[in-house]
């Protein structure tokens, strides 16, 4: 398997806390990491910096052979729009567009007629059986339904990595293995990188690999080269 | 109510300290513009009301009048409690002096405003802006008009201090002889306010330019509802009540209107004197004209923060924030068809009371039945501006194939009410200036006074005569024209003459003695010794000159006395002052005019004399809107901004954001402003013809109108783009947290 995301001596601190210290880590193609740790051990910290959301001070990031901290935020715009989709726990969904709207952002974005990408949004809305769901509005929606919703819109461009920040964080335990399986299986055929962040040991079990955050920095474990 | 809780819920954050900021200077503007507003009301009226003896009239002189109070060329005979009154609109350069010719015993009791005793015979008392005149200009181009100067007219009889007035002395036996004059027993006339045509344009003046204030109150005291009502949802979850939070909300807001309506108030005083220097209708104002009273600042501040308070409770309240804040949005509620209603109402009003005033129906208080109608209009314009944005937004949102449309379209439709909100004031200010520029047309129809080959110079003074009056010899005798003549930059004299009656084909035309005509130098001249012209010379046409069917103009009407000068104003203003110093004045209705003269006074129409009045109220209206606008986008952007990060986190570059931000506002601006516009010149087009009862239509708007119109797009445009340049600040992915 080929690196495809490549962390090194990633730093960043907020004010006085420092929420990554010395972070180093490949991610492979194709791969399902399961990040956990601790409340404020800074995992989302590593999430953004991985998808170049926030730059960290110091160390770099490397995706599919580019550096990411490099780039200036068109750049790394553009390579969000080409290469990364997300979720997040909740709200999400912009309140404004219908379901089927929502999914449809990505695909207009990259350019596609918008007949087409709506035609595309129905299969995915299918695929999750959320046909009837089409035409409601977020706030219309059980927060199971968005949070399917979101998977939609995160895969409907087929990006390289799908970034999940506690998916199923909001969701009580049955809506969150309707959310994880659906997700997982759309992950797998695709083989897309997924990297997630989770609390919970069951969903971690899912993943191909568990990495550990504590205090800014990787259980010793999952150092690179250990693993 | 716990204090520590007001203190958790209002002074949150550095953010809510903006908020508070922000709130209080937007009121603070918004009162300062309704105090001036309010003082520029209360100041005309006082204007009005100090220059109203210029408007007295009485009877006048009979012809052959035998009973004992006849008038007569003696003195004596108008008693103390008479005068004897000639007014007339004399020039100097360019400008209008309002002349008033008394003749009055020095026993008189009648008075006149702002001077002590009337002047006799020779002497004159003038406004000091005319004296300045007189002492900046040689005497013979103003001075020597008027005799000796014997006193200053004081402010109390004064519209503004740039008013040009002059009260004049004379003789009983000199006014007689004008055609003008009146017996006057007291100076007290009728204010021109009391006019209901100026009412109505002071009425529409004030819809338009205090909506845009209310407006921007309104919008600034919702500054940052978002994270209040997110700060209310916390205090709701640790026990308060919803009474409890409208209170805390009502009397956040009371607390920071007041400090803004008191800052208002001290900004109104120290603008006042600023204000008080745009001229309006001729001139600028004096600054207490301007000053606000206390009792008017202590209601404006009471309603102000009694209003805010009221609205900023019930917006909570009927928020209906719960412990979990809001989660689900808010829906706002679907406007309905139901909202052109009152559109059509208004319309309906204006075109009904149009058609029945042409059809020549009895239609009482026309003018009321309009400003109605308008009103009606204008108030449709906003109900149904949230269901047209709606239309807008869907029609956007279905048809639009790029992402930044789709979001924009589906935003408005989603909240048309607050989208249409935001761009209201705009909208308003549009209709305002469309409906003003469309009655304005009428107005400005050949206001400028044709000049080219054949027309008669417009430096060539024309002075009327009077041919009734069997005055001795009205055009003067030889040796008074020769003076005329002589005067320095006076090229030539020309007596222009009539034929009253019969049947020869000269009637109706102008004639003069050949010679005198190929000294006009109007074109080619036929071979006869009197020679006939068309009489709409004087307003301009060409002229075309036939021979004369009279030989002798000894048998024919003296009319009118030509003075041709070299164009240069010093002359102008010396063969006016020649004219006057002459016999030959006394006997005309009125002092010598140029064509622009004649031009000007077809402008001092009221539409046009309101003019400045009318587009520095637009364009204040025009201002606040955009300001308004402005805010609204910014403080729409910080609402949304995580929305708004999160799509830049999908991969939306900032040249997509700033698109969606500008056709959030563009899209309803464009919608609302076509109709109107549309609108404004239709209402127009109904307010002239029911109001003149003719068929006086509305013209193709001037360029101040287009200019106007770009203005506020511009604005507009400039107010959007200034907020979505802030765009890039607000929606840093680093700022906002996403879990
Ligand atoms: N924008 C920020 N400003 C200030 N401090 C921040 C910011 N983002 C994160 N932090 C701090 O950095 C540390 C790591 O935060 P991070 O969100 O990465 O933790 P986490 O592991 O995701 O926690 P959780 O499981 O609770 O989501 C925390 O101490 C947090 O307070
Ligand atoms: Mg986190």
């Amino acid at each position: 398997m080929t690196v495809f995301i490549q962390a090194r001596g990633l730093r960043k601190s907020f004010g006085t806390t420092d929420a990554l210290r010395g972070i180093d880590l490949d991610i492979h193609r194709g791969e399902v990491i399961a990040v956990m740790g601790p409340s404020g051990s800074g995992k989302s910290s590593l999430l953004h910096c991985l998808a170049g959301v926030l730059v960290p001070d110091s160390g770099k990031v490397i995706v599919d052979g580019v550096t990411v901290s490099a780039l200036n935020e068109a750049r790394r715009s553009a390579l969000r729009l080409a290469e990364f989709g997300f979720v997040f726990q909740f709200g999400q969904l912009l309140p404004d567009l219908t379901a089927v709207d929502n999914i449809t952002i990505p695909l207009l974005l990259r350019g596609m007629k918008r007949r087409q990408a709506l035609k595309e949004a129905h299969g995915w809305l299918d695929r999750l059986g959320l046909e009837a769901a089409a035409a409601k509005l977020p706030g219309e929606l059980s927060g199971g339904e968005a949070q399917r919703v979101a998977i939609a819109r995160a895969l409907v461009a087929h990006p390289s990595v799908l970034f999940a920040d506690e998916p199923t964080g909001s969701l009580d335990s049955l809506a969150a293995e309707n959310v994880l399986t659906a997700m997982l299986e759309l992950v797998r055929q695709a083989g897309t990188t997924l990297v997630m962040i989770t609390h919970d040991p069951r969903t971690a079990a899912y993943a191909d690999r568990e990495i550990i955050v504590r205090d800014g920095q990787l259980a010793a474990t999952d150092r690179v080269g250990i693993s | 109510m716990n204090p520590s809780i007001v203190r958790l819920a209002v002074i949150g954050s550095r953010a809510s300290w903006g908020r508070l900021l922000g709130i209080t200077a937007g009121v603070a503007v918004g009162v300062t513009l309704a105090l001036l507003l309010g003082g520029a009301y209360q100041g005309l009226d006082a204007r009005d009301e100090r220059s109203s003896w210029m408007s007295a009239s009485g009877g006048y002189v009979a012809d052959g009048d035998t009973s004992p109070r006849a008038v007569t060329g003696d003195m004596a005979s108008l008693g103390t409690d008479r005068v004897l009154l000639a007014r007339t609109t004399d020039r100097h350069e360019g400008a209008r002096i309002g002349r008033f010719d008394v003749a009055a015993l020095t026993t008189s009791s009648v008075t006149i405003p702002g001077i002590t005793d009337l002047p006799q015979s020779g002497e004159y008392y003038a406004s000091p802006a005319l004296i300045d005149r007189i002492a900046r200009v040689p005497a013979d181009e103003l001075g020597d008009r008027f005799g000796t100067l014997t006193g200053t007219i004081s402010d109390a009889g004064l519209a503004s201090p740039d008013s040009l007035v002059v009260v004049v002395g004379a003789t009983a036996n000199d006014l007689l002889e004008r055609p003008t004059a009146q017996i006057v027993t007291d100076f007290t006339g009728l204010p021109y306010r009391a006019n209901s045509s100026y009412q109505t344009v002071a009425i529409v003046g004030a819809i338009a330019v205090l909506f845009p204030v209310l407006l921007l109150v309104s919008i600034v005291t919702g500054l940052g509802a978002a994270a209040r009502r997110e700060r209310f949802a916390t205090l709701r979850l640790i026990g308060a009540t919803p009474r409890t939070v409208a209170a805390i909300a009502a009397l956040e807001t009371a607390a920071t209107s007041l400090v803004g309506a008191l800052i208002g108030v001290l900004m109104a005083a120290l603008l006042g004197p600023v204000a008080a220097l745009v001229p309006v209708d001729d001139g600028v104002f004096f600054a207490a004209d301007l000053a606000v009273t206390p009792l008017t600042a202590a209601l404006v501040v009471a309603v102000t923060v009694a209003a805010s308070a009221a609205t900023a409770g019930w917006r909570i309240r009927r928020a209906g924030i719960g412990p979990l804040g809001q989660t689900k949005q808010r829906q706002e509620k679907t406007p309905s068809m139901l909202r052109l209603l009152p559109l059509a109402g208004g319309l309906g009003m204006l075109i009904a009371t149009t058609l029945a005033v042409l059809a020549g129906l009895p239609v009482p208080r026309v003018g009321t039945l309009i400003i109605i109608g308008f009103t009606i209009t204008t108030v449709g314009l906003l109900v149904a501006g949230p269901y047209l944005t709606l239309i807008a937004g869907r029609i956007m949102a279905r048809r639009s194939g790029k992402a930044a449309g789709i979001i924009a379209g589906n935003r408005i439709r989603r909240t048309p009410v607050a989208t249409f909100r935001s761009v209201s004031g705009l909208v308003v200010a549009v209709f305002m200036v469309s409906v003003f520029a469309g009655a304005a047309t009428t107005a400005d129809q050949s206001a400028a006074p044709i000049v080219g080959p054949g027309s008669l110079a417009v430096t060539t003074l024309i002075q009327y005569l009077e041919p009734t009056l069997d005055a001795a010899d009205p055009v003067g005798t030889d040796a008074e024209r020769a003076r005329l003549a002589a005067t320095p930059g006076i090229t030539g004299v020309v007596t222009v003459y009539t034929l009253d009656s019969g049947d020869s084909p000269d009637v109706g035309r102008l004639l003069l003695v050949a010679e005198a005509a190929n000294g006009l130098g109007l074109g080619a001249v036929p071979p006869a010794a009197v020679v006939s012209v068309n009489s709409d010379v004087m307003t301009g046409a060409p002229a075309v000159f036939t021979p004369a069917e009279a030989t002798d103009v000894a048998e024919l009407t003296p009319s009118i006395l030509l003075l041709g000068t070299d164009g240069s104003t010093a002359a102008l203003e010396r063969a006016r002052t020649a004219l006057q110093a002459s016999t030959i004045f006394t006997t005309g209705w009125r002092p010598a005019v140029t064509r622009t003269d004649l031009a000007d006074d077809r402008l001092q129409s009221m539409a046009a004399s309101y003019a400045t009045l009318a587009y520095l109220g637009i364009g204040v209206a025009t201002l606040i809107a955009g300001l308004s606008l402005a805010i609204a986008t910014v403080s729409a952007m910080i609402d949304r901004r995580r929305m708004l990060a999160l799509l830049r986190l999908l991969g939306m570059n900032l040249a997509g954001l700033r698109r969606i931000i500008i056709l959030e506002a563009a899209a309803p601006l464009l919608a609302v402003m076509a109709l109107s516009i549309g609108l404004g010149f239709l209402v127009a087009d109904l307010i002239l013809v029911g109001l003149t009862d003719s068929g006086r239509s509305v013209g193709w708007p001037d360029a101040r109108y287009l200019g106007a119109l770009t203005a506020s797009v511009v604005l507009a445009l400039a107010a959007v783009a200034a907020a979505a340049g802030r765009l890039g600040k607000n929606t840093d992915l680093a700022a906002i947290r996403y879990e």
